[in-house]
């Protein structure tokens, strides 16, 4: 393992700082690609030529994104032509997005804060929140080593590498995991702020969960609670000035 | 509070501002984990977590998808934290968490811009770019990475100075009606987590495994 490829890595975590409209993550997976490229400098030609391909249009999942700078690294120094290299790109971005996702945004993250929150509420104070942040970031890093690592040694056939690595079969338990974390975690939270002293917390608590299960039924037909509750808050404050 | 602590407290807020998008996108810019830190920072422990698993509970029903529009919780949470730390809990909980979700809605609006600063960015070096320039790519990438550090740093400051100067002037609600804004406030998280829990299903089957996670909450709730 070269030291461009942890340059590489390194440079996968500011991935999406210049994301844009027109090339989603484009500019970042070429500025992730640079160090991988370098053997390619003697022929300055072949060098410039991957480096504009690598800047072009993609979009995935930022802990997965390392899969497709790999094959795509991988492709331009093997000399594959650029049409196929582009397919390469183009066939990976949607799989890598969803997948990522589905796995990490909806499944890990969840069940992981989910875990936190019980830990919080059991009286776990800020040892948990730590100790979850420190596993979350190790896993965050060896993710996102072993995308780029996967994809710089399977080229082409990356496809293939990452139906070996059994990370789609993840996507459903994990996704389970987190809907269990989040359901366990609602009765014990709103049992510590009602123990210390909160009123009507289970009112409350039991109000919300049934206004959550009909918008999820509904399907996003219905405002943001984030808006209902501030607009309730405003209805509160407004009402009690009007009465006072 | 001292001008250092308010000084660590930006730094924090502004790293949780990088987090979400541009930087690491690791749990920095979560509302449990700058809440956390944020108590720690003003010295009230308690207050810090409390609203940060309130905020919590808002932000899982979020999520940051592409060119999704979201809210930033990262400076919003701190601010939130300032404006209740010292305070009973109880009765500053409420308002401090509805300040937070307003602050972070209205962060939220600020990433469509950075982004639309960043396709300028982009545009201005385009040919460069399609010729493969690798000094161009690292330029334009490091000055979009600045663009977005502008931006949390100058939210951070903004929305840490508005609670400041509420906690300065005093502007608390008093214990009964903050314990009803509170009351307010927890049943729209749960909403929200509930609502995250059960709509964000691969396949069938997670709104089952919710409510059964729910029950076993309860029973060790009772127990």
């Amino acid at each position: 393992v070269s030291i461009g490829f942890w340059r590489a890595a390194a440079r996968l975590m500011v991935l999406q700082a210049s994301w844009t409209y027109e090339r989603l993550q484009g500019i970042g997976i070429g500025f992730v690609s640079l160090p991988l490229l370098s053997p390619l400098r003697p022929d300055a030609g072949r060098y410039r030529a991957a480096v504009a391909r690598s800047v072009e249009y993609f979009n995935a999942h930022p802990y997965l994104a390392g899969i497709a700078v790999g094959a795509g690294v991988r492709a331009e120094l093997d000399g594959v032509p650029e049409a196929r290299i582009r397919r390469l790109k183009t066939a990976l971005a949607g799989p890598l997005g969803a997948m990522g996702d589905q796995l990490f945004w909806i499944g890990v993250v969840p069940a992981v804060l989910g875990a936190l929150l019980v830990g919080i509420a059991r009286g776990g104070g800020v040892a948990v929140v730590a100790v979850g942040l420190a596993v979350y970031l190790a896993v965050r890093l060896a993710v996102t080593a072993w995308a780029l690592r996967t994809g710089l040694a399977a080229g082409l056939e990356v496809a293939s590498a990452l139906k070996a690595s059994g990370l789609a079969g993840q996507v459903r338990r994990v996704g389970y995991q987190a809907g269990f974390a989040v359901g366990l975690a609602l009765p014990v939270l709103v049992a510590w702020y009602g123990e210390a002293g909160l009123r009507f917390a289970w009112a409350a608590a039991g109000t919300g969960t049934l206004a959550g299960v009909v918008a999820g039924l509904l399907r996003r037909r219905l405002p943001s609670a984030r808006r209902v509750t501030l607009l309730t808050l405003l209805a509160v404050i407004v009402g009690r000035w009007a009465l006072a | 509070m001292s001008g250092t602590a308010l000084a660590w407290l930006v730094g924090l807020a502004t790293l949780a501002g990088l987090d979400l998008v541009s930087v690491l996108q690791g749990l920095w810019s979560r509302p449990l984990v700058v809440g956390t830190g944020s108590g720690l920072l003003v010295g009230d422990v308690e207050t810090g977590l409390r609203v940060g698993a309130l905020l919590e509970l808002f932000a899982l029903d979020v999520v940051p998808v592409g060119a999704a529009r979201y809210p930033d919780f990262g400076a919003a949470t701190a601010a939130a934290v300032l404006y209740a730390a010292g305070g009973e809990w109880t009765a500053t909980l409420g308002a401090a968490s509805g300040i937070g979700l307003a602050l972070a809605i209205a962060a939220g609006a600020t990433i469509p811009a950075v982004r639309r600063w960043n396709a300028r960015t982009v545009r201005r070096h385009g040919e460069r770019l399609a010729a493969g320039d690798p000094a161009a790519v690292r330029g334009v990438h490091l000055a979009c990475l600045g663009h977005d550090a502008t931006r949390s740093l100058g939210l951070a400051a903004a929305w840490i100075g508005i609670a400041g100067l509420l906690r300065a002037f005093h502007l608390r609600p008093d214990p009964e009606l903050g314990g009803l804004l509170s009351t307010v406030c927890l049943g729209g998280g749960v909403w929200s987590a509930a609502h995250g829990a059960t709509i964000s299903a691969p396949g069938g089957g997670r709104r089952a495994v919710a409510a059964a996670g729910l029950a076993m909450g309860v029973v060790l709730v009772v127990v």
